[in-house]
């Protein structure tokens, strides 16, 4: 579930997360590399060809500029005074850590092969930019200090303590580790920020986009789990601070054992429940047992945050994003009477928000129902892509799966679904094992859409298949 | 091995090495504003694989147009004009050559490199097909009220027109965004629950 404030930020965020892992600064920084060196400030048009790397170019020398201010901090490499200033580079050699000390006595150790860039240095602190690598730091602890670190897109505030951060970029993972004291952190998939204090973990993955936190020196023992794809389908409840939904973890460590015996697809919805209880004071959510078969549902709702009572209905539910409260509602009010006579704009609300409370089931039968009858409808082309989503991602059906993204894609070749359609049916037919399917359609998504997402995955398959043009 | 990078003060320094073309300056530009020019291309753009090239061919325009900023101050607000032009200008070249292409015509792409999609990454998607239809000064204005939450008049500094003609621009953009958008319910929700709608 995502509040108004976040709504209004949703889609940046998900953009600058997409645009920091493809590093698109560091490739036009490499378009720019000859300009930058050039003392005549002309207008050229470049045409050079797109390479997109996850590895940062080491930067020529050039002469010093600023003097440092007194009030800033001093910083020594390995014992030894160098002019470090604001935009100061520092790479390690393949075969040897650095330490970085600083006149406040906080000191950085960089682990070999490691590249850090000063930001800037302050008399409170320093502002560090972990550009690939391990570093070790230890930040000495007075009333008024302030470091942040970078690393990535991740922004770490220190205000006294040690920990180890560690990032790569060619997996855009991020590692804290902390020794001592606490930090604050921000940067994608940490909407609203989090806090990590002594010996928790955080291990970021923008790749598979999952956060977890673990506790103590049992590094196989996680706290909590978030993924972004399951924190916006099984949410349940309006999270007013979501920041303190990591914080509050002490319950879900007893659920572990629980969890432990629980089919692994019932897994997520169970910690998305679990995760609703330990949210503010505020809420008050009630929620069933999960048996083994039947997902998470909500038995009663309210919140007095909001003000919201049990007598909503369960579109008002569905149009607040309180998806699992408003399927369980229409459960009550009889599922299969809504779905035979409800209007078109009703049975589409009820099956996003059966498929958003991930009850694929329930989803799949809306959605069908949908299809039948509605045909010919902007909807039911949407419906047929949902139904694709509901067999590849939920039933593990690849061959229904298919069969759903290929009348989705045909029934209206220019509509809006049509290239994602495209593309999601070369990886159904992948999956399905049909080679000489997912060949044919990787041709045509080439020539309808070749810049278009899947245009990576399409070329794969026509080169595993053999025939690459 | 230390690199030692150029450091230039604040914007007034800043601009006054590059007026006098001193080394490093052009490096240290791009350094202190490339993700913000960054931000404003992906908004109007959407994530797409030409942005590293809008994003240097934006720098290569600031150099060569240095002399005609007086104030430094307004660095920041002068970079995110130019590359709202050069936004303005792929938009508008795409849009023609799409007017003599025999296929389908090649929609401006959200060049997403993962495999897995989230609701707000189909979501957006969405977003930026509905936009293409849209007319490049509209889409424009509508990217970085909606998307990027500019205030308006920042979007009206940015492209360099008066507020009341981005409050034109983006009434027209709601018109032919809002019932196209209306199928999505990300979409959806987030024009009946985002605040910024309301204030505009």
């Amino acid at each position: 579930m995502t509040t108004t404030r976040d709504m209004d930020g949703l889609f940046s965020r998900e953009q600058d997360a997409i645009a920091a892992a493809e590093n698109y600064v560091d490739v036009a920084r490499k378009l720019l590399e000859d300009e930058f060196d050039s003392d005549s400030i002309t207008r050229r048009r470049r045409r050079v060809p797109m390479v997109l790397t996850a590895a940062v170019g080491v930067a020529a020398a050039c002469a010093l500029f600023i003097a440092i201010s007194p009030s800033e901090l001093s910083v020594s490499i390995n014992g030894e005074n160098r002019e470090i200033q604001a935009g100061s580079w520092v790479s390690s050699p393949q075969d040897s850590a650095l330490q970085l000390s600083f006149s406040d006595g906080s000191t950085v150790g960089l682990s070999e092969s490691s590249e850090v860039r000063v930001q800037s240095l302050m008399r409170e602190g320093a502002h560090l930019l972990l550009e690939r690598g391990n570093m070790d730091v230890s930040v000495i602890h007075r009333k008024e200090t302030s470091w942040k670190i970078d690393a990535g897109p991740y922004q770490i505030w220190v205000t006294g303590t040690k920990f180890n951060v560690r990032w790569v970029p060619e997996k855009r993972s991020l590692l804290l580790d902390m020794e001592e004291g606490s930090v604050r952190l921000s940067g994608p998939l940490l909407e609203g920020g989090k806090s990590l204090k002594t010996g928790e973990t955080l291990l970021a993955s923008l790749a598979e986009s999952t956060v977890e936190v673990s506790r103590g020196g049992d590094q196989g023992k996680i706290i909590t789990r978030w993924d972004r794809e399951q924190d916006a389908e099984s949410e349940p409840l309006a999270v007013e601070k979501p920041s303190e939904r990591l914080e509050a973890v002490a319950d879900v460590e007893s659920a572990e054992t629980t969890e432990a015996s629980l089919p692994a697809t019932q897994l997520r919805s169970v910690r998305g429940s679990k995760r609703a209880r330990t949210i503010s004071q505020e809420w008050d959510d009630i929620s069933t047992p999960m048996s083994d078969s039947s997902p998470v549902r909500v038995e009663s709702y309210s919140s007095t945050a909001h003000g919201v009572d049990v007598q909503l209905s369960w579109k008002e539910l569905a149009r607040e994003g309180k998806y699992h409260a408003a399927v369980a509602l229409a459960e009550d009010a009889g599922f299969g009477r809504l779905i035979a006579s409800g209007t078109l704009s009703d049975l589409m609300l009820l099956a996003d928000a059966a498929r958003l409370a991930n009850n694929p089931s329930e989803a799949h039968q809306a959605y069908r129902s949908v299809r039948k009858r509605f045909p010919g409808t902007r909807q039911s082309e949407r419906a047929a892509f949902a139904l694709g989503r509901i067999e590849l991602e939920s039933n593990g059906n690849y061959t229904a799966a298919a069969r759903w993204f290929d009348t989705c894609y045909r029934e209206n070749k220019s509509g809006p679904m049509a290239r994602e359609a495209a593309g999601r049916l070369i990886e159904a037919l992948n999956r399905a094992g049909d080679e000489r399917g997912a060949s044919t359609a990787a041709k045509e998504y080439l020539v309808r859409f070749p810049h278009g997402p899947h245009a990576n995955l399409a070329k794969k398959t026509l080169a595993n298949s053999g025939m690459n043009e | 091995m230390v690199h030692l990078i150029r450091f230039d003060g604040d914007d007034e320094a800043l601009l006054k090495a590059l007026k006098e073309r001193q080394p490093g300056s052009k490096r240290a530009l791009f350094d202190r504003y490339a993700n913000h020019v960054q931000r404003v291309l992906v908004r109007i753009i959407g994530i797409d694989d030409a942005i590293p090239e809008l994003l240097s061919e934006t720098f290569l325009q600031a150099y060569s147009s240095m002399d005609s900023i007086r104030d430094g101050s307004r660095l920041k607000a002068w970079l995110s004009m130019t590359a709202m032009f050069t936004a303005r200008g792929l938009i508008r070249k795409r849009k023609r050559r799409r007017l003599f292409t025999l296929f389908e015509p090649q929609k401006i792409q959200n060049s997403v490199s993962y495999e897995t999609n989230s609701d707000a990454r189909e979501a957006l998607q969405v977003l930026y097909e509905i936009l293409e239809e849209m007319p490049a000064d509209e889409r424009i204005a509508f990217t970085l009220r909606f998307v990027d939450g500019m205030r308006l008049r920042e979007v009206a500094k940015v492209c360099d027109v008066s507020l009341a003609t981005i409050k034109r621009r983006l009434a027209r953009a709601q018109e032919l965004f809002v019932p196209a958008a209306k199928d999505d319910p990300l979409l959806r929700e987030w024009i009946e629950r985002g605040e910024r709608w309301q204030t505009t």
